[in-house]
């Protein structure tokens, strides 16, 4: 009787340890959600096998598929998700924060000393009502690829002013070349990316600041002058050769062209300069060219500018089970030693910190001279803006949707911008315009 | 026998006083048998049904009174999504417009070549079924692949414009978009509306065609006179179909075109899908959603109204 009791009592106490250690893993276990492309895989498994603490779980589902953003949005609605939350950017995560999914990260900057490690404007990004909400990943900016070799063949200069861009496009033409790629068949919001350069680098960013902090309209002579630039360029079959290519052809074709320099340049984004060199050029491309870049010249300086921008942000989700876990699994994700590694390993964009020493050291120089002219462009304050960061959520849309329009004739510019004026007054009344970190 | 009536006898004068009690025992298994266990069978999917189909739908219609991001909490507004949308929204109606001129193109074309395509495969015998599986295979494709498929047919640098001497990406140029992507779908519908139509017009009686062919009808007579008529119940059923199914096109465009250029391939779905995703304005996008019920509402009544009117569908 006795035994039979002690085993029942053994097998309860195993039970009820299993349980608890159970439940205690499940407290410890941090879940992110990650596009299940090349990239994606690559740094969720160099995050989970280089995750230091052994306390202290990281599961990266990878979800397939390019609505991940979509897919999160529905779950965190329904009170469920990942603990530590995807988002495309500041706008995006203004908008969960303001729906109360995410929790305040103040604490957690303070104890890592967060506010140190990011540049000033990435960090701001992330605040909502002076809290921070997010973090911003994925440096990025826009620039004029080009073919190095069709360059040197033809002995074309690098252009520091728009007028020269404007030579060189003429010169590029008379070589029976197109212009430049790539073509957004595949992409509609791509096209955000030349209007943000026109109106930071032709309008200036000074006028952007103020447009975006309210103080000056969209529809200022200033930027309907530089809509009307682009509008031209794009008319006049720069891109791909002409409008209906432009917005038909896939990033492949226009890329593949750029590669074997059928296309002397490419105004892409920096996300592509791993790309380039492994799918595009030399062997791999097929070819025996080189690529390399230049900043997209300025109607007001010879200097180079950038906009700048981020391509995601990370937060932690109201729901998560273990806050403090999510945190320092954070913090080692955005350690310069992971995103050092990140960048090398899987070509990830690094984050906006701020880096010493030399870091990217087994970066191509072609890169390092990237991150170390827009650091320098960065502090002298030679920097504009990407819509994808700094423009809230509808007049981001009109932004993008309605310039195709323009370009096709259907509207007007100054009707363009009348309307983006609108939708941005809208959301300017109602809060919902990202951080803009002063000038 | 005399044995025999006795038993019976003393079996009816035993059984007598319990007939009542058998009476309400055949009631309750009646009862049970037609009122309550169909039920208990039904109680799986119906709770299924309801927790996927019916409150999702009863919350669109809910949220559609609202201006909501779809996050976080949904403000009431009446019918000022309705209004907007009818009143002020100049992409909806051309969107509208578009999904009409869809729904013209796939009641048309597909359908001209679902029925030429049905009656000459009707009369083919030997290796008919390689020519029904060919047609039919576009159909089993997924949408991503004929649209990539089409996609570089399309390309005017080496794709078919190229075997005519055009130079032009029609996928490119708003006034030709739609109808390429239309197109494109069609290649992939058509084989399903041919099978359809070449099963019913195995049922139709060939004393018909015989009785035809003495009258001296030609090949276009007996088509128009007797095959018509004899698969009219599944022409006009798959033409309701394919008119509501118009109003819910999304995967071509999507890929194809993501609703460019310049907004000329943009149908009611891809607003829905920007208002929902991109403007976080679930709240109009709903009421958006709302309105296809109410077009598919309209086609189901136009033909049940045909149907009281004595047509055969």
């Amino acid at each position: 009787m006795f035994a039979k009791r002690l085993t029942l009592l053994l097998i309860l106490a195993l039970a009820i340890a299993l349980m608890v250690g159970a439940a205690a893993a499940q407290d410890n276990k941090v879940t992110l959600w990650a596009a299940d492309s090349d990239t994606g895989s690559c740094w969720a498994r160099l995050l989970v096998e280089t995750f230091p603490r052994d306390d202290i779980e990281v599961e990266v589902v990878l979800q397939p598929g390019s609505g991940l953003v979509d897919a999160q949005r529905t779950a965190l609605q329904g009170g469920a998700g990942p603990d530590i939350t995807f988002s495309h950017g500041p706008s995006f995560m203004l908008e969960l924060a303001n729906a109360g999914l995410l929790l305040s990260l103040d604490h957690y900057a303070d104890e890592y000393g967060w506010n140190e490690r990011f540049a000033p404007w990435a960090l701001d990004l992330g605040r909502v009502e002076g809290s921070l909400y997010s973090l911003s990943e994925e440096l990025e900016t826009v620039i004029l690829y080009y073919n190095r070799t069709v360059f040197e063949e033809n002995g074309w200069e690098i252009p520091t002013t728009m007028d020269g861009l404007y030579a060189l496009a003429d010169a590029i033409r008379e070589a029976g070349l197109v212009v430049m790629g790539p073509a957004f068949g595949e992409c509609a919001p791509c096209f955000e990316w030349a209007v943000s350069v026109f109106l930071s680098h032709h309008a200036g960013p000074d006028k952007v600041y103020e447009a975006l902090t309210g103080q000056r309209p969209w529809t200022d002579p200033a930027f309907v002058e530089a809509i009307t630039a682009l509008k031209d360029i794009v008319q006049d079959g720069w891109y791909m050769g002409g409008l209906d290519l432009f917005f038909s052809d896939t990033f492949q074709q226009a890329h593949s062209l750029f590669g074997v320099g059928e296309i002397a340049m490419s105004f892409e984004g920096t996300w592509m300069l791993d790309n380039y060199q492994r799918d595009y050029f030399g062997e791999p491309g097929g070819n025996e060219n080189e690529w390399d870049w230049f900043a997209f010249p300025t109607t007001f300086s010879e200097e180079p500018h950038f906009i700048i921008g981020v391509g995601s942000s990370w937060g932690i989700s109201q729901s998560a089970k273990n806050p403090d876990a999510a945190a320092a699994v954070l913090d080692f994700y955005y350690s310069t030693s992971y995103q050092a590694e990140s960048h090398s390993v899987c070509g990830n964009a690094p984050a906006p910190l701020i880096y010493e020493g030399d870091v990217f050291a087994n970066a191509d120089p072609r890169e390092a001279r990237l991150y170390q002219e827009f650091g320098q462009a960065s502090a002298k304050g030679n920097y504009g803006y990407t819509s994808w960061s700094f423009w809230p959520a509808r007049t981001n849309v009109w932004l993008w949707e309605q310039i195709t329009r323009v370009y096709d004739d259907q509207l007007s510019v100054e009707d363009y911008l009348a309307g983006m004026q609108k939708e941005f007054e809208e959301e300017f009344a109602e809060g919902l315009i990202p951080p803009i970190p002063p000038r | 026998m005399q044995r025999d009536s006795a038993t019976f006898k003393g079996s009816q004068q035993a059984e007598a006083p319990s007939a009542p009690r058998l009476g309400q025992k055949w009631t309750r298994y009646r009862i049970m048998r037609y009122y309550v266990v169909p039920w208990i069978f039904l109680i799986p999917i119906l709770s299924l049904h309801a927790f996927v189909v019916v409150i999702p739908a009863l919350q669109g219609v809910v949220y559609s009174f609202t201006d909501w991001s779809g996050i976080g909490e949904a403000k009431f507004i009446g019918l000022r999504n309705f209004e907007e949308m009818f009143f002020e929204d100049q992409s909806y109606i051309d969107a509208l417009s578009r999904n009409v001129q869809w729904m013209i193109f796939r009641v048309t074309v597909p359908f001209a070549f679902a029925l030429f395509g049905a009656s000459l495969l009707a009369k083919v015998k030997r290796g008919a079924m390689i020519y029904r599986t060919a047609l039919f295979m576009p159909f089993i494709l997924p949408s991503i692949v004929t649209a990539t498929i089409w996609r570089y047919l399309y390309n005017p640098r080496y794709g078919l414009p190229t075997l005519v001497g055009y130079d032009k990406a029609l996928l490119g140029q708003s006034d030709t978009a739609l109808w390429a992507i239309a197109f494109a779908d069609n290649w992939q519908f058509w084989g399903f509306l041919m099978v359809l139509f070449l099963t019913a017009m195995q049922g139709i009686d060939p004393v018909l065609y015989d009785a035809a062919k003495v009258d001296g009808a030609n090949r276009w007579q007996e088509f128009w006179h007797v095959t018509l008529p004899g698969i009219r119940p599944v022409v006009l059923f798959m033409m309701m179909m394919v008119m509501i199914w118009a109003f819910l096109v999304f995967d071509y465009v999507f890929i194809l075109t993501g609703g460019g250029p310049a907004g000329a391939t943009e149908v009611i779905s891809i607003d829905i899908y920007k208002n929902a995703f991109q403007r976080f304005e679930a709240g109009y996008a709903a009421a958006q959603g709302m309105t296809i019920c109410l077009f598919a509402g309209f086609v189901v009544s136009g033909f049940a109204l045909l149907r009281k009117r004595g047509w055969d569908i």
